[in-house]
């Protein structure tokens, strides 16, 4: 068996070497097998990933898993019969989280909860990263006045105290004075604000690689070859800067969550919307007597942005060890 | 002149003392200082911060005078208001010119140190956040030396025992802190020490009602005993009440310099350096702590401008939970009032010390590292 084995190998190792009417059969593994690959051997970050999944199935399922909407009054007129209902009522099998203070179903509010928060997460993240990188290249493409302007931007945007500036930025939306910001909702305000507010770090990352791999040479060579500036940005440079990209978007998405939940939990959301942070300030109140009013969603923003955090660890060491921290 | 004479002459002439230093001689002087890079450094990193300040103030300024008009409410609860009215309080208040000229009007009063007087109370914006700013700036300081020294040491244990029990803990402890919501952990932990079963600490406000007195005047008065009793008693009651914010906050501050000096402080060890101190037969100790240590806290200075300006901004959060009277908590409420001058000074004190944060930051790490150009 082992010879056989070991001639099997030589015999393919001879394909491999051999140039002749046949091409080798055995393909290199790509850049992106790789990564995944050593991605799946990460357990945590498996685990990870399966509560983000878990999470992004329930926000979706919302209207099929929870009996009410999250702003149902119905609950607190439920108790006459079966039990269960009633104001600031105990976990029990029909509302699993029981009811807060207005006789709301919390378990409802969670999951619903769980919509606004991702979406915010996830839309807020991409606009932060869209500007960013887009920045980024800008300067480091261009240089001189272009890199220069652009950085002191992003030195201003970066010295910014954030939550204070967000405070301000989120009042001065609600507020609805301008005609054209009467009708618009939380996650959009969140959105706005927290990816308007958060894409200077990566900016001047994005410039940094942008600048170290425009001195390498097949950069050099595109250029020499007349290539179009947009066609090195797109062919040659992003795909080389795309791993600290990725892993600072999924590491955002994370800090997004809590920073809405933040901003909400500060009283600045709207009481309409129903997210985790929303659940929690409403909750405080009752801490001493119910206390799964607020640590249930707490802990479910707590191990959704744990999960982000070590998913986004996992694909730096994954994207490039050498990184490592 | 006789020989005698002309030595004698010399020596009279040696005898004046010379001047070491040349007063008047603007070129020596000049030349001290443009030889001394660090103080270029600082001169030009000075100039820098102006135009963010300025543009970090004009974002804030217009943003909020976008939000509405503070005399909104005063206007609905009193139906029986005349316009002449509104428009001698809106001159009063300084709100009657244009949006340009309040702004400009501000910076200069900031420029003068003059932060105005509050809408509502009336009273010098100094004189009403001063005691906010100090409460924040005790609480701030305590976390931001107790996460540095609890870092210091978790990163040194981790990097030491790397891939060990203790390296996964600290790791892990690192990275919960880094997802834990500063809200929710400060509830659990005022839930599990303040509210049901233990009783151990207060959950919120700084100082126990009333507060303890200082006896100052049994400082010269001859009561020492008096003034110490009373003076360990006031710190002692400040300690109680700062227990549980400043756990919070050290528990989600720490993951990053714990990161930073662990991976730094591995990087290290792998360095000739080290084993040639090892070899050398330096102990265990000698060799973290003056070899290992001294030069993986370079990183860190890097990073404490922004960790100042993270934690900084994030004080609304921790104290509204513990109800802490300080800026943050402060600020909140003054947004909903819509207190022009109150909510610019809070957001630009905390700017500026996020900015002199910075500075100080870059100028250390230009001082403390000679390889670095400027």
């Amino acid at each position: 068996m082992a010879t056989a084995s070991s001639e099997q190998k030589k015999k393919s190792a001879a394909e491999l070497i051999r140039v002749g009417e046949k091409a080798p059969i055995e393909k290199s593994p790509s850049q992106w097998s790789i990564v995944w690959k050593r991605f799946s051997k990460n357990k945590l970050a498996t685990y990870g990933f399966f509560i983000i999944l878990i999470v992004f199935i329930l926000a979706i399922l919302a209207p099929v898993i929870t009996q009410l909407p999250p702003t149902d009054l119905r609950p607190l007129l439920d108790d006459y019969q079966y039990g269960g209902g009633g104001a600031n009522e105990m976990p029990n099998l029909k509302y699993p989280v029981g009811t807060d203070t207005l006789g709301r179903d919390t378990f409802a509010r969670i999951i619903w909860g769980a919509q606004i928060s991702l979406t915010v997460g996830i839309i807020a993240s991409a606009v932060s990263t869209g500007i960013g990188v887009s920045l980024g290249i800008l300067a480091g493409f261009y240089r001189g006045l272009t890199e220069e302007i652009i950085m002191r931007i992003t030195d201003m945007f970066l010295a910014v105290p954030f939550l204070l500036i967000a405070i301000v930025a989120v009042s001065f939306l609600r507020s609805g004075r301008l005609e054209l910001l009467q009708n618009i909702n939380h996650s959009t305000i969140m959105i706005l604000v927290l990816g308007l507010f958060g894409w200077a770090g990566l900016c001047r990352l994005t410039t940094a690689e942008v600048k170290r791999v425009m001195t390498l040479e097949y950069v050099q060579a595109a250029i020499c070859l007349g290539a179009s500036d947009w066609r090195i940005i797109i062919k040659h440079v992003l795909p080389n800067i795309l791993a600290p990209i990725i892993v600072i978007t999924t590491l955002g998405i994370g800090y997004n969550v809590l920073a809405e939940a933040g901003l909400t939990f500060l009283g600045f959301g709207d009481p309409q919307t129903v997210s985790w942070g929303r659940i929690v300030d409403d909750g405080v109140d009752n801490m001493k007597t119910n206390p799964e009013q607020v640590f249930v969603a707490g802990f479910g923003i707590f191990f959704f942005v744990l999960a982000f955090n070590i998913v986004g660890d996992a694909l730096r060491d994954a994207l490039d060890p050498r990184l490592k921290a | 002149m006789s020989d005698a004479q002309l030595t004698e002459k010399i020596e009279e002439i040696e005898a004046i003392p010379k001047r070491t230093t040349v007063i008047g001689n603007v070129g020596d002087v000049f030349k001290g200082i443009t030889g001394n890079r660090v103080l270029i450094y600082s001169f030009r990193r000075i100039l820098t911060i102006i135009p963010l300040f300025i543009g970090i103030s004009i974002i804030t300024f217009s943003l909020m005078y976008m939000i509405g008009d503070p005399l909104a409410y005063l206007i609905q609860q009193n139906p029986h208001i005349t316009p002449e009215d509104i428009e001698r309080i809106r001159y009063n208040l300084g709100l009657s010119t244009p949006p340009t000229q309040q702004y400009l009007i501000w910076l200069w009063g900031f420029v003068r140190m003059d932060l105005g007087t509050t809408f509502f109370s009336k009273e010098p914006v100094v004189n009403a956040i001063g005691n906010y700013l100090t409460e924040t700036l005790k609480l701030q300081l305590t976390q931001f030396l107790l996460s540095l020294i609890l870092s210091i040491v978790l990163g040194i244990l981790a990097a030491k025992f790397q891939n060990s029990w203790i390296d996964s803990g600290v790791s892990a402890l690192a990275l919960l802190g880094l997802s834990m919501p500063i809200f929710v952990f400060g509830n659990l932990l005022i839930f599990i020490f303040s509210g049901r079963g233990l009783n151990w600490f207060p959950p919120g406000k700084a100082h126990s009602v009333p507060v303890p007195e200082v006896n100052w005047a049994g400082l010269w008065n001859g009561q020492l005993g008096s003034f110490l009793g009373t003076y360990f008693a006031y710190i002692g009651d400040t300690i109680w009440f700062m227990v549980l914010p400043v756990a919070t906050l050290v528990f989600s501050s720490l993951a990053l310099f714990t990161r930073l000096i662990r991976g730094t402080m591995l990087e290290i060890l792998r360095q000739d350096y080290i084993l040639s101190a090892r070899a050398n037969g330096l102990s265990e100790r000698v060799v973290l702590i003056s070899h290992g240590l001294r030069n993986a806290l370079l990183p860190v200075v890097t990073y404490i401008g922004l960790f100042v300006g993270a934690v900084l901004s994030g004080t609304p959060i921790t104290e509204t939970v513990f109800s802490y009277p300080g800026l943050g908590q402060q600020f909140v409420a003054y947004i909903q009032q819509l207190d022009h001058p109150l909510i610019m000074a809070i957001s630009m004190i905390i700017t500026l010390m996020i900015l002199a944060a910075n500075l100080i930051t870059d100028i250390a790490y230009v001082w403390v590292d000679p390889r670095i150009e400027i």
